[in-house]
């Protein structure tokens, strides 16, 4: 993914069970359509963060592995406010 | 839609790993959109009481402190058993904000309505 994201989280040091509302925090104050890019260094977020996204609806517009234990994440923060059904 | 997931612990700080799990898989749920209560028991019902988190953390874990409040900050609900809190002497004056107790007909009546119960220990 090359083209820009307008914000970005430095998420490295957080665990697979604490990345995901960090995000969401990350995610709080852009406005819908808004591309966040989340860089990750533990591999198990490979499988969260997606999940993370197909659960809330935010679309994970792109991902790559930097290296084997770094991942980033562009997000597309949703059209309506993140909130329980 | 969202779920109601119900996730039990059972430890207090005499295993702080497993007295903070349920509430980092709890966290995970509410900013998932999910609704998710966490069902305390046994010693575990000590951590919804003023104060006793604090001194608790798990070897690579965030202190239990701090993602109870963090679980609690986003929407997550505590409950503690009365069947436990009643021996130990805790009432609800003793309790964090966003903490209740409840009976074990709560817990049913959450249950049969389609919660989803998890047990992490």
């Amino acid at each position: 993914m090359s083209s820009p994201a307008s914000h970005f989280l430095d998420a490295a040091g957080e665990a697979c069970g604490t990345v995901t509302p960090v995000i969401r925090q990350a995610l709080a104050p852009l406005a819908p359509g808004e591309l966040l890019e989340v860089l990750t260094n533990d591999p198990a977020t490979r499988a969260g963060v997606p999940a993370w996204c197909r659960l809330t609806g935010h679309m994970l517009v792109d991902s790559r592995e930097d290296d084997a234990q770094r991942t980033r994440f562009w997000i597309r923060k949703k059209d309506q406010p993140s909130q329980p059904a | 839609m969202a779920k109601h997931i119900l996730v039990n612990c059972v430890h207090g700080r005499e295993d702080a790993e497993r007295a903070t799990l349920p509430f980092i898989v709890g966290n995970v749920a509410a900013t998932a959109d999910q609704q998710c209560t966490v069902f305390l028991t046994a010693e575990a019902v000590r951590i919804a009481t003023r104060g006793y988190a604090d001194d608790v953390q798990a070897h690579g874990m965030k202190p239990l402190a701090e993602v109870l409040q963090s679980f609690l900050a986003n929407g997550g609900v505590v409950w503690a058993c009365g069947a436990c809190t009643g021996p130990r002497g805790i009432t609800e004056a003793d309790l964090i904000p966003g903490a209740r107790i409840v009976t074990a007909v709560n817990l049913v009546e959450t249950l049969a309505g389609g919660a989803i119960p998890l047990n992490l220990t």
